[in-house]
């Protein structure tokens, strides 16, 4: 599976790079302005992107060499679920609720007990066991020290405007 | 002599009783970001940049040393715990502090680390006092054309040292890079990149990518696999021995000095100042065959390398303006936040700014050998918390020290985007402090590259034929061609190898 990971991410970085450079090469070279040809502002990201298509292209290249196409698919190594899971609440807290004039204490501790709850229980073998009150009134307790801690310590100390 | 008064008058300043408390309480904060798996150096300094930003500069910089000393000092407690390293840097300590621990012997490895991690910050600090100056003096002779190679050569030595692909690791490099050229370009102020958008107009933020680089994506990291249990086993005697440094001396001077080493080659990194002190010291040991089982050589080399390297890091940082490892990069960003400029005219134009960062090294120093002897105990507590509670909190953290530098909602976007980014190439192998070198560096390479070429009129060979920078392209080229077999098996063909 790594060698034809590797052979679709040299194809990324072989795409990503001819972006880039197409991008710098129809970048403003500041003509009108008279200046040294040799300072235009797309030089060094015309040079990156150059490089990014060499080495995307070595990349896959080395991953054709070392059997890409032989290789048989197998299940990706993270927790899909797990990881989804932490990335639908990190988003909805950090790009759905914040900045939209709720407390910042009160949607840190929506987003901290929900999470830790959710994260606990899927813990749980390797916590020591408790009831589901209990989990649920330890995690009420741990988000809401946590949001009002944080809240005050950046705003009072740090002199922080929190969004 | 000049300079013991420059450093006299930094020693005295920091013994106010604030000083005092803000590096107390940040080599803490440090050894508890260490402490806790997954949590870097790098996070802890960028996510203190971020509460500093309203202090002194010389404040705010002794409480950034103090988290990344304690932060590699404290990585080596999970690392003797539960076989899981605090840091990368700690992974060589690991291999014989959780052996020693395995042994009923923890106490014992956590004595060894607080040694080691001492004896190498001052030795550490001893090289920073004397080779800044000089360092900065010989850089004085530096145009264009060397800082080009120079911080060309940190992100490529980044890449080859620090993953386990230097093909990877360069690509991230020139992410990095990249990442830096978004925003208006720094010689004609011409946009580029943004796409019409202002808030892409200022700039990839240098703290919200790191923060999304080493913050958010290692909570994706953590959180997608399953916890497991702690086991936790200490009951011997945990404080660090002297005659433990009168028997390896030897060992200590030899790791220190490979550790400053390795910590001033541009973008290296303490990791590698741990795993080649550790090396030389099982080559030159009398008891190479405890190497693995509970050396407590070992240990005290790994320690001893990885804790020098960390004053060698910030000597470039200081006098070139490239830094020698991640950690130091943001450190050097936080200079420049903080209204300092790193490079060789730092000894000319802020000599006593450079001195009060080898004493605010010093008195990190004291300060793990405090917390060494006197909190090991109650900071194992701090590993019995389930990551499942540390994560969702430190994510809080990681929005707030996005957006609290500039009060933008764009840099949390910003963190969330390279976090992400960052995690899904993680994942492929694809290391991530040559992006952080990267976007440090990205402005110096930009702007020599093009201002080399002016000065030249369009002419490479002065990036070849000026003596240093010759010897720098080298050096550029053969970290790059190195990597290749055909290329290492042309070169064996004219060496003498092995009889």
């Amino acid at each position: 599976m790594a060698r034809r990971d590797d052979l679709g991410f040299g194809l990324g970085w072989l795409a990503f790079g001819a972006a880039v450079l197409a991008a710098s090469w129809r970048m403003d070279r500041l003509e009108s302005l008279h200046i040294n040809p040799w300072s235009a502002p797309g030089l060094m990201p015309g040079l990156l992107g150059a490089l990014m298509m060499l080495f995307g292209a070595a990349l896959g290249v080395r991953a054709l060499a070392q059997g890409a196409f032989r290789e048989r698919g197998a299940l990706p190594g993270v927790s899909a679920r797990r990881t989804g899971l932490a990335l639908v609440l990190c988003f909805a807290f950090a790009a759905g609720l914040l900045g939209h004039g709720w407390p910042f204490w009160l949607t840190a501790f929506a987003f901290l007990f929900i999470a830790i709850l959710v994260f606990r229980i899927l813990d749980r073998d390797a916590e020591s066991p408790a009831s589901p009150g209990r989990l649920t009134l330890s995690t009420a307790a741990i988000a809401f020290s946590a949001a009002v801690v944080i809240s005050l310590v950046f705003e009072r100390i740090f002199l922080v405007r929190l969004p | 002599m000049e300079g013991l008064a420059f450093l006299g008058k930094s020693l005295w300043g920091l013994a106010g009783p604030w000083q005092v408390f803000y590096a107390l309480g940040s080599t803490l904060v440090g050894i508890v970001i260490g402490i806790l798996p997954g949590l870097s150096a790098t996070l802890g300094i960028a996510l203190m940049t971020t509460l500093t930003v309203k202090m002194t500069p010389t404040d705010a910089i002794l409480v950034l040393v103090c988290v990344y000393v304690g932060a590699i000092y404290g990585g080596s407690r999970t690392g003797i715990l539960l076989n899981i390293p605090g840091t990368a840097a700690n992974a060589a300590a690991t291999i014989d502090g959780h052996a020693l621990a395995k042994q009923g012997r923890a106490g014992r490895a956590m004595g060894i680390a607080t040694t080691g991690s001492v004896a190498g910050s001052f030795f550490g600090v001893m090289c920073l006092a004397t080779l800044t100056p000089l360092l900065a003096e010989a850089a004085l002779k530096f145009q264009a054309f060397e800082f080009f190679w120079l911080a060309l050569l940190g992100v490529l030595m980044s890449g080859s040292l620090t993953g386990n692909d230097p093909l990877k690791g360069w690509l991230m490099g020139f992410l990095g890079l990249f990442t830096a050229q978004i925003g208006l370009d720094g010689i004609h102020a011409s946009e580029r990149f943004t796409f019409g958008y202002n808030d892409l107009a200022g700039g990839i933020a240098l703290i919200p990518a790191l923060v999304g680089a080493f913050g958010f994506a290692e909570i994706l990291i953590v959180l997608a696999e399953p916890a497991k249990k702690a086991a936790i086993n200490a009951v011997d005697s945990i404080l660090p021995r002297v005659a433990d440094v009168l028997k390896y001396w030897k060992t200590i001077l030899r790791s220190g000095a490979i550790g400053v080493f390795i910590g001033i080659l541009p973008g290296v990194g303490e990791d590698m100042g741990a795993w080649a002190s550790y090396a030389a010291a099982k080559r030159f040991s009398r008891e190479r065959e405890q190497f693995g089982q509970g050396s407590v050589e070992g240990m005290m080399a790994a320690e001893t390398g990885d804790n020098a390297a960390i004053p060698g890091a910030i000597i470039p940082a200081l006098a070139l303006a490239v830094p020698g490892s991640a950690p130091a990069a943001v450190l050097m960003a936080a200079m420049i936040i903080h209204g300092v400029q790193p490079g060789p005219m730092l000894m000319v134009n802020q000599p006593q700014f450079a001195y009060d960062v080898v004493a605010i090294t010093l008195v990190a120093t004291l300060c793990i050998l405090f917390f060494g002897l006197a909190m090991v105990r109650p900071l194992m507590w701090v590993l019995r918390v389930p990551r499942a509670i540390i994560m969702p909190i430190v994510f809080v953290l990681c929005t707030l020290g996005a957006y609290a530098i500039a009060s933008r909602v764009f840099d949390i976007w910003v963190m969330l985007a390279v976090g992400v980014v960052c995690f899904v190439l993680r994942r492929q192998g694809f290391p991530v402090a040559p992006f952080v070198l990267g976007v440090v560096l990205g402005d110096i390479v930009d702007k020599s590259l093009r201002r080399g070429l002016v000065i030249s009129d369009g002419d490479l060979t002065p990036f070849f034929t000026r003596p240093i920078a010759g010897v720098l392209a080298t050096v550029v080229i053969l970290t790059v061609l190195l990597q290749f077999q055909a290329v290492r098996r042309l070169f064996g063909r004219f060496l003498p190898g092995p009889a």
